[in-house]
């Protein structure tokens, strides 16, 4: 008899424990939903768009591919991290500046004089700023039509 | 061919190599109730297999859809012909009988809560990973923007790890980047998507890892109601579906310690558990850090509980095999610090001592803890769990109790070096402990849930209050 009311003592438990589980798992659910939703404020996809496609529209006529570097100028702030996250949206940068295809880098955020260096050491000049925010590199022998 | 055609293959090969190998240095017995792990196993073996084979490719040219998939197919066929070489010998032994987990009918039940519970788990964790498309911060800085290098850069898809690249953490180790990258050399696109999918992958590898393991150990019942106790840490989901590498690294560690907990009652195989053991050891020191971390404590406390089961000669023997094991894994993590002139961590300097002794840094850290925990353990689901364990009582197989107290003094372990490494960190320590400590606590979530269950009786065997089992482990050799 002791063994068994223990064994129902454990069964009900057990059957708490997965109501619990259930109960927060529902919460957990709703409250992850809010983060997700505040977060795609900085989606990648929308920081991009938004913020170059006047650019894009004017540009890619005369450039084709367009490609972007962004970095972060420093800190851990959402508009650095929104920043930041356009680079990977965008395409890799070294691997962008090595396709011949791409004749333009738009260089978000250029305070990295690193990035500068970079482009500047594998064949992109600078034809525009750089300015707080962006910089305009051509590939060096390219015409534009 | 469309995407997900692709996507299907390259999950399958890498699969098929990972089944293959395992059931070579594990056949099937039957009735022994240890087929879904073996596959699960197998499943996460292959994922290490896979990523080894593509870091080939790179070295050979660059990625290539078509030298990939013929690297691919020979590891197949090496873990197949590994396969039937190993058969001929496995038949010359005699059929062993080997206890199978406690069955009924009842256990089955548990299956809908846990199914219910699994699809609000998704429910949670795919919005999460559809808002990040990259992934979070560190994850498409350190691993997806690697990642993209490896598949798009051909034979310069090191360049990422040019000097001016070095703000994105170069010495983190090539798992996650050469598993992305190979994903989306068979997808033959870059989408983000596929990031997300290799993420919440892990975190299903890791449920199934902890719900065949302790089935084939604990029986249904434990198993379906560890996995729903794993399933409501809301850190699990949050960072399952953000493409950090901590949910890959737990699943190798997991795994490795369900190779070693099912070779501590296994003594004609155990030297291949520990193979096994080994292997995904290595591959969780290629996924992140933390795993060299991991590897050393394994070493301890496997040989403790291998001297405790076996005696010191076994002990000494299995050790050494799965040192060996771990060596691809520690090898290729070894060689990639030296090529990108790795500083490696410092643990000690001259202000370690004075860091371990600054009782404000111990108080920060530990409010802190505090604060991130109940997002880790839900503590209204951890009370009912204590209620649960304490009506269950304690297991009465002593290799099992063993292999408990291993994998809980390895969470141990793990826990005092994430602790001692934060607070002697050389950045700030607020950002340092707000930034990392739950997904430490992550990692370390499901190897504390097996080793917690493997420690329970389970409701079966509460019916045998008569004839309980004395024990089930090899006499120890003196």
């Amino acid at each position: 008899l002791h063994a068994s009311a223990r064994r129902v003592v454990f069964i009900v438990i057990a059957v708490a424990l997965v109501a619990v589980s259930g109960w927060r798992m529902m919460a957990h659910r709703a409250q992850t939903r809010a983060v997700a939703t505040n977060n795609a404020s900085t989606d990648p996809a929308a920081w991009g768009v938004q913020r170059y496609t006047p650019f894009l529209q004017y540009l890619k006529p005369a450039y084709g591919v367009v490609g972007f570097i962004a970095r972060p100028a420093s800190g851990d702030d959402n508009e650095a991290r929104g920043r930041y996250q356009t680079a990977a949206y965008a395409l890799a940068p070294i691997v962008l500046a090595r396709r011949e295809d791409t004749q333009l880098l738009i260089v978000d955020f250029p305070t990295n004089d690193d990035v500068l260096a970079y482009a500047s050491a594998h064949g992109w000049r600078l034809v525009w700023g750089p300015q707080p925010g962006l910089a305009l590199l051509e590939r060096q022998g390219y015409n534009p039509q | 061919m469309s995407t997900g055609i692709m996507l299907l293959l390259a999950l399958t090969l890498s699969a098929a190599s990972g089944i293959a190998a395992t059931a070579a240095l594990l056949p099937r017995r039957r009735g022994d109730g240890r087929l879904a792990a073996k596959i699960v196993l197998g499943t996460l073996l292959g994922a290490w297999i896979s990523s080894v084979t593509f870091l080939a490719v790179l070295m050979v040219g660059g990625a290539a859809l078509g030298t990939t998939v013929g690297f691919d197919v020979l590891a197949v066929l090496a873990a197949v012909l590994l396969y039937v070489g190993t058969r001929r010998l496995h038949a010359t032994h005699p059929p062993e009988l080997v206890e199978g987990p406690p069955r009924g009918v009842a256990s089955l039940a548990w299956l809908a809560p846990l199914l219910l519970v699994a699809w609000l788990a998704l429910q949670t964790t795919l919005p999460f990973a559809a808002a990040h498309p990259h992934g979070q911060w560190d994850a498409w800085s350190n691993w997806n923007l690697k990642a993209r290098h490896f598949a798009l850069g051909g034979d310069r898809w090191f360049d990422v790890y040019d000097p001016s690249m070095s703000g994105h953490w170069h010495d983190y180790p090539l798992w996650l980047p050469l598993s992305l990258s190979r994903m989306w050399t068979y997808a033959m696109t870059t989408d983000a998507w596929v990031g997300g999918v290799l993420s919440v992958a892990a975190v299903v590898m890791v449920a199934l890892l902890l719900l065949t393991g302790l089935r084939a150990m604990r029986g249904m019942t434990h198993a379906c109601i560890a996995v729903i106790v794993l399933l409501t840490s809301e850190s699990l989901l949050r960072w399952g579906g953000s493409q950090y590498a901590d949910i890959p690294l737990s699943m190798f560690m997991l795994g490795s310690l369900i190779a070693l907990c099912l070779g501590l009652s296994d003594a004609r195989r155990a030297p291949a558990w520990w193979i096994m053991a080994g292997l995904l050891a290595g591959a969780a020191v290629c996924t992140k850090h933390e795993g060299k971390l991991f590897c050393l404590a394994l070493v301890v406390t496997a040989g403790m509980a291998t001297w405790r089961v076996a005696g010191l000669k076994p002990a000494a023997k299995r050790i050494g095999v799965m040192v060996l094991a771990m060596l691809p894994g520690v090898g290729i993590t070894a060689g990639f610090n030296m090529l990108i002139d790795a500083e490696g961590a410092q643990f000690f300097g001259a202000t370690t001592w004075s860091m371990l002794t600054d009782p404000s840094r111990h108080a920060m850290v530990l409010r802190e803890i505090g604060n991130i925990a109940p997002l880790v353990f839900d503590w209204r689901v951890l009370v009912v769990a204590v209620l649960y364990a304490l009506a269950a009582g304690l297991n009465r197989h002593r290799s099992q109790r063993v292999a408990a107290l291993m994998c809980l003094v390895t969470v141990a372990m793990l826990a005092a070096g994430y602790y001692a490494t934060v607070i002697t960190t050389r950045l700030d320590l607020y950002t340092h402990i707000t930034t990392s400590a739950d997904r430490l606590m992550v990692q370390l979530w499901s190897p504390l849930l097996l080793g917690v269950f493997l420690l329970l009786r389970t409701p079966e065997e509460l019916r045998q209050v008569v004839h309980e089992p004395e024990g089930d482990i090899e006499q120890p050799q003196h």
